[in-house]
């Protein structure tokens, strides 16, 4: 049983956002990646919903497959930095981009 | 994000492999003329243990971990082994350095009948455009353009962690195994690759995580291009386009490099192939299976150039070997065999061409394979009719 956990610390003008996957079950969980990418970090408006920004744009990846085995008990963290978040609020998300599980934490984050 | 890791130690990976070439990593203790073999012995109980030190007529250790290495006669060996409270009885074999292994995929494209008739890719320059190469492998190190003229290699990532003695420096493990692929150390040790003594140059656009901005993407190209060098090998991608580095192949294709890459692991899919793969003056390279199926994870597409294995590939790592799977690993197959072709002489286009002219067809859609399999023999002229899949490593 994977749980998400999305956390924000502001960095100077940024934001550094953190996925925390943890495997709170009884078992080991293999998670299986198509490339190199493990997590995508995707920001909207509140109201309009309307992408802000997305972490992978302007990106490219190795494109080798991957394995994460999360054994009970354990947890995954990925961080990533977004530079320039604008000041009010803003809808938050972060995913993890396995083939078939994909858990994912939101939070809307108020900037001044 | 945490590094590639794939779920094995990559320690044991030395193991499990027999070498098609050399000689195998275990090899059994045959008994002394008088019957007696050296064995390890695991008991799970005090008996078993005393049982072991009564039969042994030597004990040479007897480990923390409820174990201890005795001879014995073979009879009294296979008594041990009887025994409800001994859990092995093992011969001490002993681990030799591997003799050099000829990877599935270095043999299915006939690159060892070519090496054979004296094709080495002497005097080309391969840009691998990825995370970096391990600078001190012992299976890439001779390979490597000097590492005391800057200008050789660039870090548009910095190399982050204890094994970076250059910023360029492989901190992840993926660019040091395209490497090795594409043009991997002939000596008596680890892999070969397509290419044996072509130049590497590392352009480490891509940071320790394995991701890489398209500016920095397309930097990496362009330098190749102004620096002179043969080949852009790309075991990157994405599914959106970049103008600017599309823009940069083009500057590149102009300027004589043949551009190399993963068409993308999608798979199954169709019309899928990611970029860069997809710009015209790419060749996309689809990835296949040790047995000429399609590999599962592959991208396809009208823009699938030609095939190469690209599933169970044994190659370089940093400071060890290890097997990985994608079109990142059929990419450097075909950026060797490139190399070879421009060091005698081909331009990228009509290395392009005769790559695609000489292909092998193993009964996949154009969509699936382009042209077919790549064939390095059949582009130099030499017989392919060899064609093992060998009994090298994961095939």
């Amino acid at each position: 049983m994977l749980t998400a956990t999305l956390s924000v610390t502001p960095d100077e003008e940024a934001l550094e956002l953190t996925l925390s996957v943890a495997n709170e079950g009884d078992e080991a969980v293999e998670l299986d990646f198509s490339d190199a990418q493990r997590a995508e970090f995707v920001a909207t408006e509140v109201d309009s919903g309307e992408e802000m920004w997305r972490w992978s744009e302007g990106r490219m990846f190795g494109q080798v497959l991957g394995i994460e085995v999360l054994d009970p008990g354990d947890q995954l963290e990925y961080e990533v930095e977004w530079p320039d978040p604008p000041d009010g609020s803003s809808r938050v998300r972060g995913e993890l981009v396995d083939d078939e599980h994909q858990p994912s934490a939101e939070m809307t984050v108020e900037l001044e | 994000m945490l590094d590639n890791s794939h779920g094995t130690d990559r320690r044991t990976v030395l193991q499990t492999i027999g070498g098609a070439v050399g000689v195998a990593g275990l090899s059994g203790v045959a008994s002394a003329a008088d019957g007696t073999v050296e064995v390890n012995v695991g008991y799970s109980a005090e008996g078993g243990r005393q049982a072991a030190l009564g039969a042994a007529m030597d004990v040479e250790r007897e480990f923390a971990f409820d174990a201890l290495t005795i001879t014995v006669s073979e009879e009294a060996a296979a008594r041990l082994s009887a025994r409800e409270d001994v859990r092995y009885v093992e011969e001490n074999g002993t681990y030799e350095a591997l003799g050099e292994s000829l990877p599935w995929g270095i043999d299915r494209t006939d690159s060892d009948v070519a090496h054979a008739n004296g094709e080495t890719g002497n005097g080309a320059d391969i840009a691998i455009i990825d995370t970096g190469i391990d600078d001190d492998h012992p299976d890439l190190q001779a390979n490597l353009a000097d590492p005391s003229v800057d200008s050789n290699h660039k870090a548009y990532e910095s190399c982050k962690g204890p094994n970076c003695n250059y910023p360029w420096s492989d901190d992840n493990d993926h660019g040091s195994h395209c490497s090795g692929i594409a043009n991997g150390v002939d000596n008596t040790e680890g892999v070969i690759g397509v290419s044996t003594q072509a130049n590497l140059h590392a352009l480490k656009a891509l940071d320790k995580r394995g991701s890489g901005t398209y500016s920095n993407i397309a930097s990496a190209v362009q330098y190749t291009a102004d620096q002179g060098w043969d080949v852009a090998s790309m075991s990157l991608g994405g599914s959106s386009s970049s103008q600017t580095l599309k823009d940069a192949c083009q500057y590149a294709y102009n300027n004589g490099v043949l551009i190399v890459a993963a068409a993308g692991n999608d798979g199954p899919c169709s019309d899928c192939v990611g970029y860069p793969a997809k710009y015209s003056t790419v060749m996309a390279i689809s990835a296949t299976s040790c047995g000429d199926t399609l590999a599962s994870f592959s991208s396809t597409g009208p823009e699938i150039e030609i095939a190469a294995p690209g599933e169970n590939v044994y190659s370089t790592i940093i400071g060890g070997y290890d097997t990985f799977d994608g079109t990142s690993m059929a990419c450097p197959h075909v950026s060797g065999a490139g190399a070879q072709l421009m060091a005698n002489g081909y331009t990228n286009a009509d290395a392009r061409k005769q790559l695609k002219d000489t292909a092998e067809n193993i009964g996949l859609a154009s969509n699936e394979s382009g042209a077919g399999l790549l064939d390095t023999a059949a582009a130099f002229g030499l017989s392919s009719s060899d064609d093992g899949a060998g009994t090298g490593p994961n095939c």
